[in-house]
């Protein structure tokens, strides 16, 4: 692939598909289907800049100079000067300069449905044959195919750039083209070489917007500038089920946790035994009228997900690059196994780095011993990071597991810095972070299915497609803030034991509330030891000296 | 070992069928004894409260075992230091000091009359028993053995129990 801005991450071989529908799509190798929208978008060398047409004007910031130098370069077109970005003023000027264009060229490009960047057909196929397939075969095919072979892949001898010099299968008819080639059984796969853009992970100019007002107050954007998170860093979300379908999720998702499991995928549903088909598909799968309720319906554990890794840009979590694993625990208001939960964490211990429990329950042994493992075995023996809701009864005792000493506890605080009336108090309490409670609820993902989800297609309440909910909250939404914001310090310092995370959280808290209500250690029943301030948090982190590597217990 | 402090419930039992196929029907010998509620978890199960309260767990646990007959087993509900209900499936969950072997899990199995269900998924520290007894046994007298052995870092009723998300 070509590209612009080399993120590896997204390099992963892909197989392009002609849909029966008019829209094209692209199969990656992991089986996920990626949506391409046609762009319309021609080339333009007017007076010596190039000038990149698009015929709406909503998709023309998306087009960089970055890209237009790119694409120019592909194309030929000729230029004496520096590429520009087609600003609304730029492409006026130039309908009224038409006179003087050298040269236009109609180009082949579409949008990535789900990222919004856009990818640009080129001349190009990318083939990777099957070790063993003869050399005589592969002649046949490439001979076939009426495309010349450009250069073979120097790391990977099977692979191979071709390109359709004599323009014999112009436009969509190279997909096609690609999509036969991939058929074959002697193909691993073949997809076209788009020139493609990419974003860079540290790109600042995304901010939080207002509906996202907790962000805001914790400073997320200045701890953006910094880092948004890794994708070495990943986050698991323990709930009710995580719409693994959402637009703004199913990017982070991280794919194959388990690499000896094959059918582990995209996480798991550890509410159901393994030999139950559906063991592997951590969706919410309870609905029950009426669907707006979260008595009766999996609808928690996607708003949770969203607060923490929301990829943006309508509902950004505040650690938008982190991946997201999705383990399903419950089943709405359903009795759940100890056991089940017990192992759910422990999964979510081997294969993340934090994990984050928006719920309380029984004080169980197992889930006891679950956390000891996920301290002691978690992240090679740094320990996998454990967030716990504090509950929202508004009393003076907290839930369990959050009370467990290898947790850390997180109550919930309003837009004005206040405790939420309803979160829970007592020592054991780490931090608080912004929720509901005071005149704003919070902005994050909801789930995706039509009529499904705290807001099931009302505007007011999150958006007329019901993709996003205004109104989540309690110590729910306050838990995967703070998991979010581990994984922003660990993106930072991958080598901080859990402790070190802790301590970091402790000693960026802002000491909100009245003065009376801390102790002479700083602590507060109320508020733990403060309201979680994420441009601190990362700033501390960052300026601290690296730790040498603590060696893994042995088990 | 965990610190857990929870104590059994004198007057409030878990029945559970000794198979799936094991019709409901049966409960109705308890009519006009105890209320009868099911437990809401993917596992079949009622919870039992009898209407008259029993002199300890383990009379009610016989007072039951003997109405229902050996098609249900009658399991005494946990409750928590704070007061959270706590429902056994009916298995042990053993935690080894280190990782069991095979051999030790048979051994374990044979000392104590239960019968090896299976390990947890992502430890070798722990693994789930039954009573090979069946209906007749009395959970906490197992477990109450087992709690001497040296060899066993801690033993427990595996349950169900409710979760709030919060």
């Amino acid at each position: 692939m070509n590209s612009i801005f080399a993120d590896p991450a997204e390099l992963a071989p892909m197989i392009v598909e002609t849909a029966t529908r008019s829209d094209v799509g692209m199969r990656m190798a992991s089986g996920e289907w990626i949506e391409l929208d046609r762009l319309p978008l021609s080339l333009e060398a007017v007076d010596g800049e190039t000038i990149a047409r698009l015929s709406g004007t909503a998709v023309a910031a998306m087009v960089t100079g970055r890209v237009m130098r790119a694409a120019q370069t592909f194309f030929e077109v000729p230029s004496r000067g520096a590429a520009k970005a087609p600003t609304a003023a730029r492409a006026r000027s130039a309908t009224r300069a038409l006179g003087n264009v050298l040269e236009r060229k109609t180009i082949t490009a579409y949008m990535d449905r789900e990222t919004q960047l856009m990818r640009i057909l080129y001349k190009e196929i990318v083939l990777r044959f099957k070790a063993q397939v003869p050399a005589k075969v592969r002649s046949a095919i490439l001979r076939d195919s009426g495309l010349t072979l450009l250069s073979r892949n120097p790391m990977i001898p099977d692979q191979m750039i071709l390109s359709d010099t004599a323009l014999r299968h112009p436009g969509e008819e190279l997909i096609r083209l690609a999509a036969r080639l991939c058929a074959l059984d002697e193909v691993a796969f073949a997809a076209p070489n788009f020139v493609s853009q990419f974003r860079r992970s540290a790109a600042a100019s995304n901010t939080p917007s207002s509906k996202q007002w907790h962000l805001r107050l914790i400073s997320a954007g200045k701890a953006w500038e910094t880092t948004r998170g890794k994708r070495a860093i990943t986050i698991a979300v323990l709930d009710d089920g995580v719409d693994v379908e959402h637009p703004e999720l199913r990017g982070n998702l991280l794919r194959n946790a388990d690499q000896d499991e094959p059918r582990d995928l995209i996480g798991r549903d550890f509410y159901l035994p393994e030999d139950d088909i559906d063991h592997f598909n951590p969706r919410p799968k309870r609905f029950r009228a009426p669907f707006e309720l979260m008595s009766g319906n999996d609808i928690h554990g996607t708003c949770c997900a969203g607060v923490a890794v929301g990829r943006g840009p309508r509902a950004y979590g505040i650690a938008p690059n982190c991946r997201l694993l999705p383990v399903k625990v419950f089943h709405a208001d359903d009795l759940a196994s100890e056991s089940q939960v017990a192992d759910a964490i422990r999964y979510a211990a081997a294969f993340a780095d934090v994990i984050s429990c928006s719920w309380g329950g029984a004080k169980s042994p197992d889930i006891e011993f679950a956390l000891q493992d996920a301290r002691r075995f978690g992240r090679k023996g740094r320990g996998a990071v454990v967030v716990c809701a504090t509950g929202n009864e508004a009393r003076n005792r907290i839930d369990y597991p959050a009370s467990d000493p290898n947790a850390i506890a997180v109550g919930a605080s309003t837009d004005t810095d206040e405790l939420a009336d309803y979160s829970n108090r007592g020592a054991q309490v780490c931090v608080v972070a912004p929720s509901n409670g005071g005149t704003r609820a919070i902005f994050t993902t909801d789930v995706s299915t039509p009529g499904r989800g705290f807001n099931t297609g009302d505007a007011a309440a999150g958006g007329a497609d019901g993709l996003f909910t205004s109104d989540f909250g309690g110590t729910s939404a306050a838990t995967p803030l703070v998991a979010g914001l581990c994984g922003l310090m660990l993106s930072l310092k991958p080598d901080m034991t859990a402790e070190d995370v802790r301590a970091a959280l402790i000693a960026s808290a802002k000491k909100i509330g009245p003065a009376s209500a801390y102790k002479a250690n700083g602590h507060s029943n109320k508020f733990g030891y403060g309201r979680i301030d994420a441009a601190k948090a990362v700033a501390q982190v960052k300026a601290s000296k690296a730790k040498p590597k603590k060696a893994a217990p042995n088990k | 070992m965990p610190s857990s402090s929870e104590h059994i419930s004198p007057g409030l039992f878990v029945v559970r069928p000794i198979a799936p196929t094991i019709p409901a029907a049966g409960l109705s010998r308890l009519d006009g004894l105890a209320s009868v509620e099911a437990l809401g978890g993917r596992m079949p199960g009622w919870v039992v409260k009898l209407n008259k309260s029993p002199r300890s767990a383990r009379a009610g646990w016989r007072d039951l075992h003997r109405l229902l007959g050996p098609d249900f087993v009658v399991l005494p509900a946990m409750v928590d230091a704070d007061g959270g209900y706590r429902y056994p499936t009916g298995l042990l969950s053993l935690r080894f000091d280190n990782d069991a072997s095979e051999q030790k899990l048979r051994s374990v199995a044979s000392t104590y009359g239960l019968e090896f269900v299976g390990r947890a998924k992502f430890t070798k520290q722990q693994a789930l028993f039954k009573p090979a007894g069946g209906s007749d046994v009395f959970l906490p007298d197992v477990s109450g053995k087992i709690e001497d052995d040296e060899h066993i870092e801690a033993v427990w009723f595996d349950a169900e129990s409710a979760y709030t998300r919060s």
